[in-house]
């Protein structure tokens, strides 16, 4: 276990007895393709290190009546995933999606913390990497909305020209 | 003589303001819309269910079959294309927050990939 989370990208640079703290609290799970870790609006009660397979990260999307995944983001081995687990209100805000078989080690959000308040040098180095990990997403839908935004700033603009002018009355 | 003039002169009046009320009245445009109007207070929802059971019979098939909705294979190519916007406006969000400027962050996604 000890092998599998230094290579986590979370867990850099961390000694070995931290990583054996982490270990002792880590809980090991095989999942087979097609199934899901989490689902959107799931209570978020573990957070997740992907050991090997691949995770789609997806938003549930009403077709014409039928719920359809559409991936926003592709988990490979050794990356983090479910911090909603460690971030009020403590609920996925989307759904993980098995699509090779793959293993994750799980840690329990009150394991973690009990460990950080035993250990704030892990915590600290966790946390770091948390927040890079958030600050990515942010900012990834940040861009996202903002060019949604412009997209339909374009299309209402060109909506306007099109149409014809009123007549005064 | 002139009590037989006085009683014509009084009778060519009243008939004449007669006749001129019921001109008026008969003319008079908001009279003849009453009746319009009152014919199109029905219901709309009434109307609308008449005028969808009025449809041609023909042209019902042909509308169905332009909204496939049982055609797995519209869904999934639908889903397929949103999939695809998604994964290009990823992409080039990806750029936005490695490289933040105003020029990354309003970059046009490939046009086959885009989703209008």
């Amino acid at each position: 276990m000890n092998a599998v989370l230094r290579h986590g990208e979370l867990f850099e640079g961390l000694s070995d007895d931290s990583l054996r703290r982490l270990s002792a609290i880590a809980t090991s799970r095989t999942l087979q393709a097609g199934e899901y870790l989490f689902l959107l609006g799931d209570d978020a009660g573990d957070f997740y290190v992907l050991v090997k397979g691949k995770v789609e990260l997806c938003f549930p999307m009403p077709l014409r009546g039928v719920v359809k995944d559409v991936s926003v983001e592709s988990v490979g081995a050794g990356q983090a995933l479910g911090w909603s687990a460690l971030v009020k209100p403590y609920r996925f805000t989307l759904s993980a999606r098995v699509t090779e078989p793959s293993e994750v080690v799980g840690f329990g959000r009150h394991d973690l913390l009990q460990l950080f308040d035993d250990e704030p040098s892990i915590g600290y180095r966790f946390f770091t990497k948390v927040s890079e990990i958030v600050g990515i997403r942010l900012h990834t839908f940040q861009a996202l909305w903002v060019r949604e935004l412009q997209r339909t700033l374009e299309a209402e603009t060109q909506r306007l020209a099109e149409s014809p002018p009123r007549s005064q009355p | 003589m002139e009590g037989m003039t006085f009683l014509g002169f009084v009778l060519i009046v009243v008939v004449g303001f007669s006749m001129l009320a019921l001109t008026l009245e008969l003319l008079n445009p908001e009279r003849q819309r009453v009746p319009q109007v009152q014919e199109k207070r029905v219901p709309e929802g009434v109307l609308a269910t008449e005028s969808a059971l009025a449809t041609p019979a023909f042209f019902a098939p042909r509308r169905m079959d332009q909204l496939p909705l049982t055609n797995p294979g519209f869904d999934d190519a639908l889903l397929a294309l949103l999939q695809n916007h998604v994964k290009a406006e990823r992409a080039m969000a990806n750029e936005f927050v490695h490289f933040p400027s105003i020029d990354s962050l309003y970059r046009q996604a490939r046009p086959s990939a885009t989703m209008h």
